[in-house]
């Protein structure tokens, strides 16, 4: 099969119709000749600015923005090419050979002119296998390049100081120095116009100008913007974390490395998502990732004889409160290959004694230490072979992270670091009371301290006196005091539920309809009616299409009040017994309140409430917080029944001075009182002062709120989890 | 409270009888200004129960709302009485 365009170069294409993904070899840049569409997939949320390429070619049958299609995992991508999309202008606005230069010593730049734009090809030494492509934006290059004189005159200047010979400009970037990596080599493109870019995600901006508009992406820093990690222990931290290079020689790594694959690797039982699984080894004692403990009654044997030397002599670094040396009696052998990183956590306190400490065998990375109370976090760049060890405040209230990618910037070094396979081996001394009575609950896993607060929990829940108490002190008086505060952090509605609270003609969703209707489709017509079971602050009602007409209610007093001051027509009223005729509503939603209610009984009663008032045929839309909270989630429910605490700033307290004086900015901010809630205890973030109050939730496993409305004879239309909530759409029987 | 709402509301404590209409009772009466949408008049006819709105209006002191309504109402014929429904919801 002939391609459209001829090539002076005979090229593979044979081997690209097959499969591009499976593409290996030196002709590295001829698929850009191809057909092939370069479609950009994160492989993770938290991947900064780096993704690897999938190539596919696009079937002619199925025109439309992802052609064909499917899931891929991390490991099948072309291991040749990365991407670094700079930004949004890449080309434009970014200087290219600093960009280029990062990657290694630059032996030349060759620019191929086009008429809209050119190809940029940047040389490295050496080896003629790896193959670096920057890639910019395709729709912005292309409007932004075809009158751009400035990137004209940029190319210009390229072209005449360094087409095929050594650039001639000084070159402040040199190679690194390191045994690990050979200079980097092969070609780097940057081309202006000819592969077709489909990005899955937007590019974030990045601070500079979102002209478009389009949504950042969560977790996203482009390479440019990235903060470069440190590579010394910042100073108010020396005393509590410390970083020796070199600890361990070559020959010692070499044989830890092979003492470690001599031994049987263990698949970690981590979490939901696959691609979070590490291979360990543990000794000493077996440290349980999905409950995060210790299992300090069983122990498994002792530390293998491969790492005896290193941890003779780190020995001396173990002391308790006291200035008791006390040796580490656990061992975790952990193995992160390029791209795989831990999320952030805090060592066990309940678990564990206040040293940690952790060799890097086999690759640099970074370690990204933060505090939960003054959000100021760093990355801290671990070489390979060096010891880091932390205690104290930098052990218990710091966490840390190693973000899942596959390369580092790294203060001072000019190039980006490269990881390869890494094992780090962790060495901690088991805590046998499992108590701990450190100052920094905000970080404190001691089950005593939580199950205390599951015991008062457990107690509202004995009988249905008590369980209407716990709702009316845990909910609605709750809802009442932060009202104001609550309101003000609730503005954005979920685009889900948007999407759902609209009219087709109306494409509220834009850009994003199709992808959102195959979760959800819009429910609404004109002359629709809508009720909203438990509006909170109106964010629902505030969406939905003029053409129809809107109801709210919510238990709250406070709450309604402040919905009414926005103009939504609200009252005041109990799930339990909605004050509407049956049949009132076409479309009912009910978002966010079933995991207050605190019995199965309770329950059962306003799934069949939310049906009564709606018309035969019409539509319930339900959500209730998951147990299954996502990995980012800073809530991790062990237990379905629980209180869950809200820190309410002091302005928001009755007493205090604050909010504005005539509601022009909105409503004024409404004060709370100190009231009768559980402890109500004060804490201290970020430097201001925070009132704790508690709010009971219960939780829902999966398939539970489906289950709530099987029984009702409604029919379920779809489930679905969004946002750390269980989803379901419900039909009301056309009777 | 809109009339419209009104027309909707209705009572859910045990053991009353007659759960609908609400009473109304009025404390304050507030006009607004809105853009006449005869179409979204025309949806919310065939929703609500007109007697009752009809009764609502008059305690508000509205009486222009025809006692019973046309048949089958439509932009161009029935303007008159849409405006007043729209007023009235």
């Amino acid at each position: 099969k002939s391609n459209k365009k001829k090539k002076k170069k005979k090229l593979p294409i044979a081997r690209f119709r097959e499969d591009p993904n499976k593409f290996s070899g030196s002709t590295h840049t001829s698929f850009l000749a191809s057909n092939a569409t370069i479609e950009v997939i994160p492989t993770s949320k938290q991947v900064e600015g780096i993704y690897r390429p999938l190539f596919h070619i696009a079937n002619r049958k199925q025109k439309g923005r992802y052609p064909g299609r499917e899931q891929f995992l991390d490991g099948d991508c072309n291991p040749n090419v990365w991407l670094t999309p700079c930004g949004r202008t890449l080309g434009a606005l970014h200087d290219l050979y600093k960009i280029g230069a990062r990657y290694g010593v630059v032996e030349s730049v060759t620019v191929v002119p086009a008429s809209n734009g050119g190809v940029i090809r940047f040389r490295y030494a050496a080896c003629a296998e790896l193959c670096r492509l920057c890639v910019g934006q395709k729709t912005e290059l292309e409007d932004r390049l075809r009158d751009d004189k400035e990137f004209s005159a940029y190319l210009a200047d390229l072209r005449t100081r360094c087409t095929n010979k050594t650039p001639t400009f000084p070159v402040p970037y040199g190679p690194l120095p390191s045994p690990l990596f050979p200079s980097v080599c092969g070609t780097t493109s940057v081309v202006a116009t000819r592969a077709s870019v489909v990005y899955a995600v937007d590019i974030p901006a990045c601070g500079m100008d979102n002209r478009s508009g389009r949504p950042h992406v969560k977790g996203c820093v482009c390479i440019q913007c990235m903060t470069p990690a440190v590579r010394k222990v910042p100073n108010d931290l020396a005393h509590c974390i410390s970083l020796t290079p070199d600890f361990i020689s070559e020959e010692e790594e070499l044989a830890i490395l092979q003492g470690a694959d001599s031994s049987p690797w263990m698949q970690d039982q981590q979490g939901i998502i696959a691609s979070m699984r590490r291979r360990v080894q543990h000794y000493g004692y077996v440290f349980d990732y999905s409950t995060r403990l210790a299992d300090t009654a069983n122990p498994v044997g002792p530390f293998p004889e491969w790492i005896a030397g290193a941890v003779e002599r780190m020995v001396p670094l173990y002391v308790d409160g006291e200035g008791v040396r006390v040796e580490p009696d656990q061992m975790t052998v952990q193995e992160y290959v390029a791209g795989k990183g831990i999320d952030n956590h805090v060592d066990s306190h309940a678990s564990f004694l206040d040293t940690v400490s952790s060799i890097s065998l086999g690759s640099p990375c970074v370690m990204v230490f933060g505090n939960p109370q003054t959000g100021k976090r760093f990355g801290l760049f671990l070489p390979r072979r060096s010891l880091l060890v932390i205690r104290g405040v930098a052990r218990y209230l710091w966490s840390h992270k190693i973000p899942k990618r596959r390369l580092d910037k790294v203060e001072g070094m000019a190039n980006l670091i490269e990881r390869s396979r890494r094992v780090s081996i962790t060495f901690r001394r088991v805590n046998k009371t499992l108590r701990c009575n450190c100052r920094y609950p905000i970080s404190c896993d001691d089950p005593v301290r939580t199950e205390q607060e599951e015991a008062s929990v457990a107690e509202y829940l004995k009988d249905d006196e008590s369980k209407e108490v716990l709702e009316r002190k845990f909910v609605r008086d709750f809802y009442d005091k932060v009202a104001g505060h609550f309101s003000a952090t609730r503005h954005s509605p979920w685009p889900l539920v948007r999407h759902f609270l609209s009219v087709p003609e109306d494409n509220v969703s834009g850009s994003r309809a199709e992808e959102f209707s195959r979760t959800i489709a819009p429910s609404l017509r004109p002359g629709d009616i809508v009720g909203d079971i438990g509006c909170g602050n109106g964010k629902y009602l505030k969406g939905i299409p003029a053409s129809c007409a809107r109801v709210g209610c919510d238990l709250s007093v406070e709450l309604v009040k402040l919905c009414r001051q926005s103009g939504h027509e609200v009252l005041a009223a109990d799930a339990l017994a909605i004050p509407f005729r049956d049949g009132a509503f076409d479309v009912t939603v009910c978002i966010a309140v079933f995991h207050h209610i605190s019995s199965l009984e309770r329950r059962q009663r306003i799934a069949r409430e939310l049906l009564r008032v709606t018309k035969p045929g019409g539509l319930v839309l339900v959500y209730a917080w998951a147990q299954e909270q996502d990995e980012d989630s800073k809530r991790i429910f062990e237990s379905q029944d629980c209180f869950v605490p809200w820190h309410l700033p002091k302005d928001y307290v009755e007493g205090r001075a604050g909010g504005k004086s005539d509601g022009s900015d909105g409503p004024p901010r409404k004060r709370a009182k100190y009231g009768d809630a559980t402890e109500p205890g004060i804490i201290v973030k970020g430097g201001a002062e925070f009132l704790v109050l508690q709010r009971y939730c219960h939780v829902f496993r999966k398939g539970e709120i489906e289950e709530l409305f099987r029984t009702t004879g409604a029919t379920i239309v779809t489930t679905y989890y969004d946002h750390a909530n269980w989803c379901v759409l419900v039909r009301k029987q056309s009777s | 409270m809109k009339l419209l709402t009104h027309n909707m509301l209705s009572s859910n404590m045990p053991g009353v009888k007659e759960r609908y209409p609400l009473g109304l009772v009025v404390g304050k009466i507030e006009l607004q200004e809105n853009e006449f949408d005869p179409a979204f008049v025309l949806h919310m006819l065939s929703k609500l129960n007109y007697p009752v709105l009809r009764k609502a209006a008059s305690i508000c002191q509205f009486n222009d709302l025809p006692e019973q309504p046309p048949a089958n109402p439509t932009v161009e014929n029935d303007g008159q009485f849409l405006q007043a429904v729209f007023h009235a919801i």
